[in-house]
């Protein structure tokens, strides 16, 4: 079993075959070799590392998950498209559930899947994010995020005829 | 001036440095750091910038080339690799610009990831230094001292980024991110807000924000830089995310063009804004893509009515000569002279087979003769109605490429429509042997403004006279074009005749062997000439189009299709696919119907306006009731003379095939699937509202477009 510290200072026992999804904790434990002290993560919150763990518990027997990272990563390093787009296909009813959080949290989601480093629940939550906004019009993007049109009124009519050319009727 | 530029080398392109692994993603991230010295450039102020010869700016330039590289690596975790490149964009780069935070800012983040936090905190303090608006640092600094156990002083410097800086700039929501974990570190009681900002580009940091937005397609995209002035930013200067799969594709411009104008709307009104002169492909979008498809660049397309300044060119070479294979500028491509010029002398190499100019006006006679000394493989040229090419250089510039007389050039296809120097091409032609390879000729005049402006038929006649032997000028021909030639000639000059049969005797343009034979408007074309025009190619046409002619009577028919097997019962079928005779009134039924007796493969046929009747379309019947034949996949019967009833039996059979075909299909023995597209029996008076009706439910199954309007 693998102890982790998490932002609040609270220790969350996981077992190590589950954790190492992450490239982060991987690599810290291939440093210091196995030893009973904590992994502090500061950037992470209690909920949140709990709600990673339960994507870990679920994908832990996706060994062919690695595998094709690991390919894909030596074959050519430009195919983040294409291993995307796998990661994609390979979504099942858990990983659809899984993202079914309000904003933040997801955005919390994303900033620790970045920071421990597991590609697929990154790749998992950034599809996400671009699926709220993809197809999406200027105002319905701005309704979807609470975002204030802080352009000035020359700005946006500049805006308005650049886009012109692109635009629905 | 023309050749000014070739000489010219980007001292960068000496130190080429790429690691096997990264190739690919070089490009994606060269992107980032080009277009970062593209932010707000005013289109006004870039064009006569020429490359700079100022060293540091040489030296600029190679710093921004290493630190693209760099954060390439930093993107692939290869973070030794990254620190050695920003090690050496900091050793090349002028410390006192603004420019070089960016450098000390990526390599504080390095050395953090890789646990020098000593040197990470050094670095991220230099970036303050230099340009204290950097949201990173800070986060950084934060970030490095939550890290050796200084949650305390972390929290303080956080809070002093936070006080100090515009909470518009980007990195300002990731920078509250890190105080609410830091303060919930530090007092477990304490209940962090909730990101207050749910603004994906304000609170997430850029790494993730280019996963999220490089999914998005371009209309979204397009739409994203219209949400704030921050999502502007984001999307204007991260050219990152401009990764559409089509934008890494060796076509990817073809593909973007096509999308640009059908992408969101309907082809009507891409058009409808063409035709107005509005759509404008705006710069940003064009250097983007220029950027992004440099190293697979095969064909490079400066779109239709866009407007690439210099700086936009600069993109595509901004390291390197692409090494191209076609160019082509779109009809009304507002370029410049000086843009025209960089591009030929950047891209013209050995490589180039095939270059198209349509109506460009500043291509002239020099840059001929600097396309004919440095591509003399060229194999396909677009000239058509440049008007500034006169023939006679032409001829003169691909003759000095040339060792003897004797010699032929490797060009096969030539576009020369709406040219004033049609005929003069045909006196050279029969003089000298340079294009004697041509395979494809297109010679056709759409533009009623050249009648007028054209030459030289004089010239022509005298040769003629002079000479009574001609030899074929072009005796592998395989595609002719003179659509509207006639007419031109017509309105232009008093001895048409003798032009026209100089053309097809003296000349034998018509040779045999032809495959494609595009006549149309044809309206003043003998039937003498005719009938021997055609009978030279008529054995090996594919494709026959011949239009709106008053002298293709019956008799020619007739004499046309018994003429090529004398005597011989066994009748050979033609090998036409495509034909169209619309408008050619006095063929009658009888005549027309033997003719498409005798070409069962036909695919595509047009008698609009011409005499066939029931006789016509029964034969094309028992083409589809034939399971040997190709299959009709468009039949145009537009105002003749056919009743409901055969149409009803053409349409049965035509669902008779699809369905057998289909069968069969399942069973996996065809592979290709056929299917009638377009039936067009517009303005048919026989044909009534039920046969219309009924014609519609037998081809509602396989899709065909049925164009008629109900009589009643």
């Amino acid at each position: 079993m693998i102890k982790l510290t998490t932002a609040e200072g609270a220790i969350i026992e996981v077992e190590r075959e589950v954790i190492e999804q992450s490239g982060t904790i991987r690599n810290i434990l291939n440093d210091v070799r196995m030893s009973d002290k904590p992994i502090p993560l500061p950037n992470v919150s209690g909920p949140i590392l709990t709600k990673i763990i339960q994507y870990c518990e679920h994908h832990k027997n996706d060994s062919s998950r690695r595998q094709l990272k690991q390919e894909s990563q030596n074959i050519e390093n430009d195919s983040s498209e294409a291993a995307i787009q796998r990661a994609i296909e390979k979504m099942d009813e858990f990983d659809h559930n899984f993202c079914r959080v309000d904003q933040g949290t997801l955005f919390d989601i994303l900033l620790a899947a970045n920071f421990l480093d597991i590609q697929p629940l990154l790749d998992l939550a950034g599809y996400t994010v671009a699926n709220m906004i993809n197809g999406k019009t200027v105002k319905e993007i701005r309704d979807t995020f609470h975002i204030k049109n802080d352009f000035s009124p020359e700005d946006e009519e500049r805006v308005i005829k650049e886009n012109s050319w692109c635009e629905n009727e | 001036m023309f050749v000014a530029g070739k000489k010219r080398k980007l001292g960068s392109a000496a130190a080429s440095v790429q690691r096997p692994g990264a190739r690919g993603s070089t490009t994606a991230t060269s992107t980032k750091l080009a277009s970062m010295y593209t932010i707000n450039s005013g289109s006004a102020k870039s064009e006569h910038q020429q490359y700079p010869d100022d060293p540091s700016d040489e030296a600029d330039k190679e710093a921004k080339r290493l630190y693209a590289l760099g954060i390439d690596n930093m993107r692939f975790k290869q973070y030794r690799n990254a620190l050695n490149y920003f090690n050496r964009a900091i050793a090349v780069a002028r410390k006192e610009i603004q420019w070089s935070a960016k450098l000390f800012e990526a390599r504080s983040l390095v050395l953090y990831k890789l646990g020098e936090y000593m040197r990470a905190m050094n670095d991220a303090k230099e970036t303050i230094r230099i340009d204290a608006n950097s949201a990173n640092a800070f986060t950084y600094m934060a970030n490095i001292m939550a890290a050796t156990n200084k949650p305390q002083e972390a929290l303080e410097v956080i809070e002093r980024g936070l006080s100090t800086l515009d909470p518009g700039i980007s990195g300002y929501g990731h920078m509250e991110a890190v105080r609410e974990s830091l303060k919930r570190r530090l007092d477990p009681e304490y209940v962090p807000k909730a990101i207050a900002q749910s603004d994906p580009v304000v609170c997430l940091p850029v790494d993730i924000n280019v996963i999220v937005f490089r999914q998005l397609d371009i209309r979204t995209l397009i739409a994203c830089r219209g949400v704030s002035r921050h999502w502007r930013e984001f999307v204007d200067t991260t050219s990152v995310i401009w990764s559409q799969p089509c934008f890494s594709s060796p076509n990817a411009i073809d593909l973007l063009i096509q999308q640009l104008p059908a992408y969101p709307k309907p082809y009507k009104l891409a058009k409808q804004l063409v035709s107005n002169g509005q759509r404008v492909v705006p710069n940003k979008i064009l250097c983007c893509v220029f950027e992004r498809s440099r190293e697979s660049l095969r064909h490079l397309v400066i779109p239709e009515s866009s407007a690439p300044n210099a700086r936009t060119l600069d993109a595509l070479f901004a390291n390197k000569r692409p090494l191209l294979e076609q160019i082509t500028i779109g009809r009304n491509a507002n370029l410049s002279a000086s843009s025209l010029n960089r591009v030929l002398s950047w891209c013209l190499t050995g490589n180039i087979s095939k270059l198209s100019f349509p109506y460009c006006d500043l291509i002239s006679d020099k840059h001929m003769a600097a396309i004919a000394r440095l591509v003399p493989h060229l194999r396909s040229l677009d000239i058509s109605g440049c008007k500034e090419v006169r023939v006679k250089q032409l001829f003169r510039a691909w003759g000095a490429t040339l060792t003897d007389a004797h010699d032929t050039t490797r060009l096969e296809n030539l576009y020369i429509n709406d040219h004033p120097g049609i005929p003069e091409l045909l006196i050279y032609s029969c003089k000298h042997r340079h294009f004697q390879g041509l395979r494809v000729l297109h010679m056709a005049i759409r533009s009623q403004s050249v009648y007028s402006l054209i030459t030289g038929i004089g010239l022509l006649n005298s040769y003629f006279e002079r000479i009574q032997a001609v030899r074929s000028p072009f005796p592998d021909l395989l595609e002719l074009n003179m659509d509207g030639i006639w007419d031109a000639v017509q309105n232009s000059i008093r001895f048409e005749s003798e032009f026209i049969k100089s053309l097809a005797i003296r000349c034998q343009l018509v040779a045999s062997g032809l495959k494609r034979l595009s006549m149309l408007d044809a309206t003043t074309v003998r039937a003498p000439l005719l009938s021997m025009i055609l009978q030279s190619c008529l054995p090996t046409l594919q494709q026959l189009h011949l239009t709106r002619s008053s002298n293709i009577g019956s008799q020619l028919i007739t004499t046309l299709v018994n003429n090529i097997t004398p005597g011989s019962l066994d009748i050979e079928p033609l090998q036409l696919t495509s034909l169209d005779l619309s408008g050619c009134a006095s063929a009658s039924a009888v005549g027309l119907s033997s003719l498409i007796g005798r070409c069962p493969n036909l695919v595509y046929v047009n008698l609009t306006q011409s005499a066939a009747d029931n006789m016509v379309l029964n034969r094309l019947t028992t083409f589809i009731k034939s399971p040997e034949t190709r299959g009709l996949e468009v039949v145009i019967l537009d105002t003749t003379d056919i009743t409901g009833s055969a149409a009803r039996d053409f349409a049965a059979a035509c669902e008779m095939r699809f369905k057998r075909l289909r069968s069969r299909d399942n069973r996996g023995s065809v592979s290709s699937m056929w299917s009638l597209r377009v039936f067009d029996m517009d303005n048919c008076t026989g044909v009534g509202s039920d046969a219309v009706s009924l014609v519609r439910d037998l081809l509602s199954s396989m899709g065909t477009r049925v164009l008629a309007a109900v009589t009643s």
